[in-house]
């Protein structure tokens, strides 16, 4: 027998001796059941109710009557959900250089599936309002905090100023509520972005606050021609039968495989609907807002191709059959529809059913797509049906070659340190760990996750060189150095998962997987690391000021995974 | 409260649903949470005074290829001597992960044989196949010689066997010749649950 057949032999036997084991030593009753609840709000206490599991994945016994060790929270508290404004689909925003944009988050009242939540939204807008600025632009916003918790706005994947990136601690205090903050934004480069709160990602961003930002380059040629764009975001929330399942309000719950939802939302819409003529060529600027859960969606049987990425178009386009999507990434994709008829935009995964033990297809409807009999007005099948190559990219990204088969300059290993967890729980995790798959496409341990919170649970970023984690890993660049950063996802923790790797101000490319050159590059700054893989990113750093680097699984953020390096300007060396 | 009779792990003692409700419930002891601000900092220092690590798996290693994406071919008794592995690669995506539009991960197998008799003149040859767990489903990889690197792309199994086999030729489209090698994707060491006495009696929805 192999050494990992040994391994994994002496796990099971291990974990299914101490399983019977445990039932002996018998600790004392759960302190999370004598947690307080929340006040009572309308008439009702908040409370902690452990959400009905898929049913392929039922939980043992023991587990429905844990309650996490903390005091559940939902926002508005103490409000008439009546008194809020009822949150309205989002607005298009269009600033040219130099203008102000007045943005509140704010509590909204919001009515799906025929139920009334409290929940946030950026100017009372789900997602907040789309802004659409021209590339170079610099546009000033005018936030103000009007929600119960503090909060700040980081622009995702933007490269700008430092001091209005928005990370409580390193570039701002914290806007506290009832205060305001002023975000001057310069946009560099064209594409699709985000914003969102960096203070509790994995409550005020789970509850509706992120918008998107278009950036339009100057050449109209930038991209193909189209019929229409369409700005996506996708999003998932999680509901039991009459609520949003709370968040912790002490610490961060779910910190195990983070928070998957069970009702999805494309642009906030749980209905999402799109009505197209018969050959119209759409152009999808998607983006992924979920707290957790990565993506491969499907539009229907139209025939699509990826253009761009987070922060560039490919150097070549590339037909697909489905978009892989982790959080907080960005792809652009132009699809054609060819065939009149009414289409499903669908979340297609291979999902795990762990006490089973096996895959299973699971499909999710994210919206509906109707292709008219009407023609397109114009007709851009021609175009389509070619695959550019970007020649821009192709010469930007060939200055970085040199680059390329440099041994890594830093390295990172991406782990996990378990606090005290139920034992039982730690042993069936021990059964669960004999194989993981490189990406989780579902919440295929929701046992484990339920009694898991950032308490117990430290996702780590560690250093072998200096053996320093986290926020103790200390790197220091100079504008203008090209860095090479090797991440191994380690397989041997005991649970591992792919993780989205984020990096602030800079832009990166994804140079090598596994030993594998990548051969259609991108500029990005969010890139998955599958399970056990190894992958190398070459960062441009270009942008000077102190920058975070993390994790864009909001609970592993709130566990511990981020660290943040330093650029000092070029100038400051003379 | 508890009743003999056999357990799958052959220990003889099993207990009623009610019982394993009573004596689970007790284990679920958590120590409490501690109060996390917005900052990034706070956050690690509180983090870093946390609970005191039950298991700690962290180590310094960075190794290119993990081993969760290799695995063993053993030989049957008609192949003694032989051997042989896979490795699985992501296959190249702009996404970075490959996946078909029904959610399969997109694989780039690379197998590896050792040890193989030549087949004699005339005596068939050995073809590589892709099974389920269940054996309801081959398809074909391709024909393979007694050593060698062979490499596939797999993109319609996430959990399989592989079987090596001699055919009658490599023309053949239908598994019939004796196997000699076989090997289960990693993906294949996932157990499968059920059957454990604790989850006899699990509460569905």
């Amino acid at each position: 027998m192999t050494d990992r057949g040994c391994v994994a032999l002496r796990r099971i036997t291990r974990s299914f001796a101490a399983t019977l084991l445990g039932v002996a030593i018998v600790p004392s009753v759960a302190a999370g059941q004598e947690r307080p609840n929340q006040p009572a709000r309308n008439g009702r206490t908040l409370e902690w109710r452990m959400p009905v599991p898929p049913i392929q994945m039922p939980m043992l016994p023991g587990m429905m009557a844990y309650r996490p060790p903390m005091t559940p929270f939902l926002p508005g508290i103490g409000v008439d959900p009546s008194s809020l404004p009822v949150a309205r689909p989002r607005e298009v925003v269009n600033l040219a250089d130099g203008d102000t944009l007045d943005l509140a988050a704010i509590l909204v009242r919001r009515v799906i599936n025929g139920k009334t939540f409290v929940m946030y939204g950026f100017n009372g807008q789900y997602p907040g309002p789309l802004i659409v600025v021209k590339q170079s632009a610099t546009v000033v916003v005018n936030f103000t905090n009007r929600i119960d918790l503090p909060t700040t706005i980081h622009w995702h994947g933007v490269r700008l100023d430092n001091r209005f990136d928005g990370v409580p601690g390193v570039t701002q205090d914290p806007v506290l509520p009832g205060e305001s903050f002023v975000y001057q934004i310069h946009f560099p480069d064209p594409g699709i972005y985000w914003y969102h709160p960096h203070v509790r990602e994995d409550i005020q961003q789970e509850l509706g606050l992120y918008g998107n930002m278009l950036v339009e380059s100057p050449d109209p040629d930038y991209y193909n021609p189209v019929n229409r764009e369409e700005v996506l975001i996708l999003d998932d929330l999680f509901m039991d039968r009459e609520e949003i399942v709370p968040f912790g309000e002490e610490a961060g719950n779910f910190s195990l495989m983070g928070r998957f939802g069970n009702l999805f939302l494309l642009n906030g819409e749980p209905d999402y609907h799109l009505s197209v003529k018969r050959g119209e060529v759409v152009r999808f600027l998607l983006t992924n807002v979920s707290n957790t859960r990565s993506y491969n969606v499907v539009f229907g049987d139209a025939r699509m191709k990826v253009v761009g990425a987070d922060i560039s178009k490919f150097q070549r386009e590339e037909w697909v059959e489905s978009v892989f999507i982790a959080p907080a990434q960005r792809y652009v994709i132009e699809a054609r529809f060819d065939t009149p008829g009414e289409f499903a935009i669908t979340n297609n995964v291979q999902a795990i059913n762990h006490v089973r033990g096996e895959f299973f297809a699971s499909v999710d409807t994210l919206g509906t797509i109707t292709v008219s009999e009407d023609p397109a007005e114009a007709n851009y099948a021609g175009q389509f049906l070619v695959l550019r190559e970007n020649e821009d990219v192709i010469a930007d990204i060939e200055r970085f070659r040199p680059h390329f088969d440099r041994p890594p300059d830093h390295e990172l290993v991406l782990t996990l340190r378990l606090g005290e967890v139920p034992s039982i729980v730690v042993q069936f995790m021990s059964i669960d760990t004999t194989y993981f798959p490189p990406v989780e496409m579902n919440d295929a341990m929701p046992m484990m996750n339920w009694v898991s919170n950032a308490g117990n649970v430290r996702w780590i970023l560690r250093e072998p060189a200096t053996r320093r984690e986290n926020m103790d890993i200390d790197w220091e660049f100079t504008q203008g150095d090209v860095v090479k950063i090797r991440l191994f996802n380690d397989p041997n923790s005991i649970h591992p998962m792919g993780h989205p790797i984020h990096l602030h101000g800079q832009r990166l490319l994804v140079l090598e997987r596994d030993g594998v050159r990548t051969r259609n590059l991108a500029w990005k700054d969010t890139a998955m690391i599958p399970t056990g893989s190894t992958v190398d990113l070459l960062v441009e750093m270009s942008n000077p000021g102190r920058w975070m680097m993390h994790c864009h699984i909001a609970e592993h953020l709130e566990a511990g995974m981020m660290m943040a390096f330093t650029v000092t300007p070029s100038d400051a060396r003379n | 409260m508890f009743s003999r009779h056999a357990t799958g792990l052959g220990l003889g003692w099993g207990w009623s649903g009610s019982a394993r409700v009573l004596v689970l419930l007790p284990l679920l002891a958590i120590p409490g949470a501690r109060r996390i601000d917005g900052s990034p900092a706070a956050r690690v220092a509180d983090d870093s005074g946390a609970t005191v690590p039950a298991l700690d798996f962290t180590s310094d290693r960075t190794v290119r290829f993990a081993d969760i994406y290799k695995f063993p071919l053993r030989a049957t008794s008609r192949a003694r001597g032989a051997k042989g592995a896979g490795h699985l690669r992501i296959a190249q995506s702009p996404f970075g992960i490959a996946l078909t539009a029904d959610g399969h991960l997109v694989y780039d197998l690379e197998v590896t044989i050792e040890g193989l008799r030549a087949p004699r003149p005339s005596g068939g040859t050995y073809v590589a196949w892709l099974t389920t767990p269940e054996l309801d489903r081959f398809d074909k990889l391709g024909p393979v010689e007694p050593s060698g690197t062979f490499s596939y792309r797999v993109s319609t199994m996430n959990k399989f066997i592989l079987l090596v086999s001699l055919e009658a030729s490599e023309a053949v489209t239908k598994r019939a010749g004796p196997t000699v090698l076989r090997g289960v994707s990693p993906s294949g060491l996932m157990q499968n649950m059920e059957s454990h006495e604790l989850f006899s009696t699990m509460p569905h929805d």
